[in-house]
C-alpha cells in the first residue's frame, strides 16, 4: 500500500479510483432515473394521421387537394419522382380510381373514361379552372394557416370543369371509406406509408395541424415535439440555422449554415492562434479542476512544455530502451 | 519516485489490499475500487491520472458512453419486436421512452462533455485529432436522431418524412434517402449509423487512453 500512499501525498497524480465508485453509483442512478422517467413520463406518442381522418375532417381540403395533384400545383409535384411517384396525377388520383372501378357507379366511371380519352392540355385546362374557381371560394387568407374550402361551397361551383369535380369526389369518398389508404399501402414501393404520407402532406389539413401545434419552421418545429416537451433540444444549432439564417430553410442553405458551424468548431477554434486560447483568457476551467494544478507539490514539471505528459512517455520510452 | 514513474505506475502489476483499503475509505468504496485491479479493467481505465482531473466534470465522457450502452441495449429490443409493440403496448411504450430517455441523457451528457473540453482547453497539440472523432460523432448523433424519429412511426414521423423530403432529400445525394420509407429509415437507425458511432466511440475512448488527460491550462 506503500505506494499508493505515496501518490495520495501527492497533490499531482492520484491513483483513479474514483472511476471505480463515481461510475457505478452514477451508472445505477441514471439507470434508475431512465427508467423512472421512461414508465413514469412516457415518451412522444401521437398517433399517425390517416387518410380516413383527414378526409372526415377536412373534405374541402380533399377536394381541393386533388384538383392541384391535377393541375401541377399541389406539393408533391415538389419532388414528382419521390417514391419513384413520376406523375402525382396518375399515382395520387387516377391510378386509384382506376383500381376501385369495379365498384364505382356509372357517373363515375364515365367521368374517369372521359377525362383518361381526353388531351393533356385539356385535363390541366379543366383543372386549373377548377382550382381558380375553389380558391375564389374562400378570402385571401392573413394568417399562416392554409385556408380550407367549405364543401357547400365547393358544390355551388358551376365552370368549364369537364369530369373533374366528379373524380375529385369519388376520391374524397374513396378516402372517407378508408379504400384508399389500404390502396396506397398495397402499392408503395419499399414500404406502406409512402403514398400515405405524401397525399397527407398534399391536404391543408397536416400542415395546419403542424401551425396549430406550434411545429413549423418559424414556430422553432425543429425543437419540439408534439404534445410533449422535453423535445429535440439538442437541435438548437442546427434550428438556429432553420430558423434566423438567410435560406436556412433551403435545403442548400441549411446545409451551408450547417457546414460552416462544424468547420469553425472542428478547424478554427480549436486551431487558429487567438481562438483556441479563448478558455485560458476566460479561466473558467478554475472551476473545472478538483485541484489547483499549479499549487502541486510538484509542479515544476507539469509546467514545462505543451504536452508534459507526452513528454513523459518518451522520456519513459527512452528509459525503457535503455 | 520521480513523476515519470508515479505516472506510469499503473503499467506495473500493483497488489491491492482490500482490508487496509477498506479501513481507510469503507467496505462499499473499497469494494467498488478492488476492480481496478482486476484484468481487463485496470488496462482499459488505467489507474493513475492528474489530480485535477478527480472531479465530476471528468465523468461526463463515461456518462455519454453509459447512456449510448442504454440506448443500444433498448434499441436492440425495440428492433426485435417492431413498431406495433412500442407504438400500441404498454411495455413497448416504455421501453421506447427509456429509450427517448436515454437518448436526452445522452446528449445532455455529451453536451455538457464538449462545454468541459472548450473551457479546459483539452483539444490542443496532437490530441484536436481525438477532439475531431468527438465532435463528428455529436454531428452523427444528431443525424442518428432525425432518423430515429423517422423510424418511429407516429405522428411527428410522418409529418417529419415529408418535411425533410421537401427540404432536405431532395438535394443530389440525399435524394437516394426517402424518409418516408420505413425499412431503410430503420436500416439506417439501428445499423449503419450505430456500427460507425460505435467504432469512433472506441477510437475516441483508446486515444483518450494512450494520451492521457490533457494538460491544465
Amino acid at each position: 500500500m506503500s505506494k499508493i500512499k505515496d501518490k495520495s501525498e501527492s497533490t499531482k497524480f492520484s491513483i483513479v479510483r474514483h472511476g471505480f465508485w463515481k461510475y457505478p453509483i452514477l451508472m445505477i442512478v441514471l439507470l434508475i432515473t431512465v427508467i423512472v422517467m421512461g414508465i413514469w413520463v412516457g415518451s412522444p406518442n401521437w398517433p399517425r394521421a390517416t387518410i380516413k381522418n383527414s378526409a372526415q375532417m377536412e373534405p374541402g381540403g380533399t377536394i381541393w387537394a386533388v384538383s392541384q395533384e391535377l393541375d401541377g400545383a399541389s406539393v408533391s409535384y415538389t419532388d414528382p419522382y419521390a417514391y419513384g411517384m413520376k406523375n402525382p396525377a396518375q399515382r395520387l388520383v387516377i391510378g386509384p380510381l382506376e383500381s376501385a372501378k369495379w365498384f364505382l357507379s356509372q357517373k363515375q366511371r364515365q367521368a374517369l373514361s372521359t377525362y383518361i380519352n381526353a388531351p393533356m392540355t385539356k385535363r390541366i385546362e379543366w383543372a386549373k379552372n377548377y382550382d381558380k374557381a375553389i380558391q375564389k371560394t374562400f378570402p385571401v387568407s392573413k394568417s399562416d394557416y392554409t385556408p380550407v374550402p367549405k364543401m357547400s361551397n365547393i358544390s355551388m361551383l358551376r365552370g368549364n370543369f369537364g369530369p373533374v369535380p366528379v373524380i375529385a369526389d369519388t376520391i374524397l369518398k374513396l378516402a372517407q371509406n378508408g379504400y384508399l389508404e389500404t390502396y396506397f399501402q398495397g402499392i408503395s414501393p419499399g414500404n406502406t406509408f409512402e403514398y400515405t404520407n405524401i397525399w397527407l402532406y398534399d391536404r391543408p389539413y397536416m400542415l395546419n395541424t403542424a401551425i396549430r401545434n406550434g411545429l413549423t419552421d418559424d414556430q422553432w418545429g425543429m425543437i419540439k415535439e408534439r404534445g410533449f416537451a422535453p423535445g429535440p433540444w439538442y437541435l438548437i444549432i442546427p434550428a438556429v440555422a432553420h430558423v434566423l439564417l438567410p435560406a436556412g430553410s433551403t435545403g442548400p442553405g441549411f446545409i451551408f449554415w450547417n457546414s460552416l458551424f462544424a468547420i469553425f468548431a472542428l478547424v478554427l477554434f480549436p486551431l487558429i492562434p487567438g481562438l483556441r486560447n479563448i478558455p485560458k483568457y476566460i479561466g473558467l476551467y478554475k472551476l473545472i479542476y478538483a485541484v489547483d494544478p499549479k499549487k502541486s507539490k510538484r509542479s515544476e514539471f507539469s509546467m514545462k512544455g505543451d504536452h508534459y505528459d507526452d513528454n513523459i512517455r518518451k522520456e519513459h520510452k527512452k528509459k525503457k530502451n535503455l | 519516485m520521480t513523476d515519470q514513474d508515479d505516472y506510469f505506475a499503473h503499467h506495473k502489476g500493483e497488489p491491492f489490499r482490500f482490508k487496509e483499503r477498506k479501513k481507510e475509505v469503507g467496505w462499499l468504496k473499497a469494494a467498488l475500487e478492488s476492480f481496478a485491479y482486476l484484468p481487463p479493467f485496470n488496462r482499459m481505465f488505467g489507474k493513475v491520472e492528474p489530480s485535477y482531473a478527480e472531479s465530476y466534470w471528468y465523468c461526463l465522457g463515461g456518462l455519454t458512453f453509459l447512456s449510448f450502452l442504454f440506448l443500444v441495449i433498448t434499441g436492440i429490443i425495440l428492433t426485435l419486436f417492431g413498431p406495433p409493440w412500442w407504438l400500441h403496448t404498454p411495455t413497448g411504450v416504455a421501453v421506447k421512452s427509456m429509450h427517448y430517455w436515454s437518448a436526452q441523457a445522452f446528449f445532455f451528457f455529451l453536451f455538457i462533455h464538449v462545454v468541459r473540453v472548450w473551457l479546459t482547453g483539452a483539444y490542443r497539440g496532437e490530441r484536436w485529432v481525438n477532439y475531431a472523432i468527438g465532435l463528428t460523432s455529436l454531428f452523427l448523433a444528431l443525424g442518428e436522431n432525425l432518423f430515429g424519429v423517422l423510424a418511429r412511426g407516429d405522428w411527428e414521423s410522418q409529418f417529419v418524412a415529408m418535411h425533410s423530403n421537401y427540404m432536405l432529400f431532395g438535394l443530389p445525394l440525399l435524394r437516394l434517402i426517402t424518409p418516408s420509407n420505413f425499412t431503410q429509415v430503420i436500416l439506417i437507425h439501428v445499423a449503419f449509423i450505430p456500427f460507425t458511432l460505435l467504432v469512433l466511440i472506441g477510437v475516441h475512448v483508446t486515444l483518450v487512453k494512450l494520451q492521457g488527460i490533457a494538460r491544465p491550462l
